[in-house]
C-alpha cells in the first residue's frame, strides 16, 4: 500500500495551521487476532467497535482513544506487513487507567496469566503514578497506568 | 472472562523507537507544534507533548532503547501508524504548510478514528513513521 508520496521541500518556517489535541489511535501489528481479541477485549476490556476483515482490522474502544489491530498472518493484511519481521520502530503503548484497586487490577492480570514484566512510578501526561508493564499475546509492550495519587 | 477492574480512558503516550532524536524533534515540536515536555538524556528519553497526550521518543543507541531489541526501519515494524487529532482542520492550509516543510504527505481521505468519520491525511515522519492527522467528525 503506497500512501506517501515524495514531495519537493523548500526551506520556510511558519506555524501549524492547527492545534493538536492527542492521540486519536494506534493500528498495531499482531500475530493471529484470536488471542489478540481475548487480550484486548477479554483482559483489557476494550470493546468491539468496527470490524473490516477485507483489511484483516479489527477497532476496540479504549476510552476516548482507539486500538486498531491488524493481524498480519492473514492474506487481507498484507498491506500492513513489514517487508522485514522483528524490527521495533514503537516500544510501548501506555493506557491511561481511570482510579482503581490496584490489588484488584494485579489479582485480574494474574487470573489471566498476562505476567507483570516490570513495574515502577514514571511519569505520563497526567503525572507520576504507578506503571505496570504487560505484553500482550504478540509481544507488544502495553503501560497501564493510573491517575496520579491526589 | 471476568469484567476488568478499570477503565481505560485514553492512550496517555506512546514510544516510538529512533535512530536520529534531534530530527525527530524538529519535526515533532517544531512542525507538528508539540511543546517539549521533560528530557532525561542519561537514560535517552524524550517527551513531547501533543495535547493531551504524550510522544516519547527513545533512541534506539541509548540505554532505554538498547534494551528494546532489533532496531527499527521502513522495512521493519511492529506500529503501522498512530493517528493525532488536530483542532483545525483546513486541508488545503495543512498540504501548503507541511509541504512548505518539507514533510512528505501521503492520500487524504474520510477515515473512521475515536470520534467517529472524518478527514485526515497521512504524513510521514524523519524516519518513515506514518502520522495520521485527523480533523474534528463530519458531524461534529
Amino acid at each position: 500500500m503506497e500512501r506517501i508520496a515524495k514531495k519537493p521541500s523548500t526551506a520556510m518556517s511558519t506555524k501549524p495551521p492547527f492545534v493538536l489535541e492527542g492521540i486519536d489511535h494506534i493500528l498495531l501489528l499482531v500475530n493471529g487476532m484470536k488471542p489478540a481479541v481475548e487480550f484486548y477485549a477479554g483482559v483489557l476490556g476494550c470493546a468491539v467497535e468496527g470490524a473490516l476483515p477485507q483489511y484483516g482490522m479489527l477497532q476496540l474502544r479504549a476510552g476516548a482513544a482507539l486500538i486498531d489491530l491488524v493481524d498480519i498472518s492473514v492474506p487481507e493484511a498484507s498491506w500492513a506487513k513489514p517487508p522485514v519481521a522483528g524490527g521495533r520502530n514503537f516500544d510501548h503503548l501506555c493506557l491511561a487507567l481511570g482510579a482503581h484497586d490496584e490489588a484488584k487490577l494485579r489479582r485480574h492480570l494474574a487470573r489471566h496469566q498476562v505476567e507483570i514484566i516490570e513495574e515502577g512510578v514514571h511519569g505520563g501526561s497526567r503525572g507520576e503514578s504507578l506503571s505496570l508493564y504487560v505484553r500482550d499475546p504478540s509481544g507488544n509492550v502495553i503501560e497501564l497506568k493510573g491517575p496520579p495519587p491526589d | 472472562m471476568s469484567k476488568a477492574p478499570f477503565k481505560i480512558k485514553a492512550l496517555d503516550h506512546i514510544v516510538l523507537r529512533v535512530s536520529d532524536r534531534d530530527r525527530m524533534v524538529r519535526f515533532y515540536c517544531d512542525i507538528l507544534g508539540c511543546t517539549m515536555e521533560r528530557e532525561q538524556a542519561e537514560i535517552g528519553l524524550t517527551q513531547v507533548r501533543a495535547g493531551q497526550s504524550l510522544i516519547d521518543l527513545v533512541p534506539v543507541a541509548g540505554k532505554l532503547g538498547r534494551m528494546g531489541g532489533a532496531a527499527p526501519g521502513k522495512e521493519g515494524r511492529n506500529l503501522d501508524h498512530f493517528c493525532i487529532t488536530l483542532d483545525g482542520y483546513d486541508e488545503a492550509k495543512i498540504r501548503a504548510y507541511l509541504t512548505a516543510q518539507g514533510v512528505e504527505i501521503g492520500e487524504a481521505g474520510s477515515r473512521y478514528g475515536a470520534e467517529g468519520e472524518g478527514p485526515s491525511l497521512y504524513v510521514s515522519d524523519p524516519e518513515g513513521n506514518i502520522v495520521e492527522l485527523k480533523g474534528p467528525p463530519w458531524n461534529a
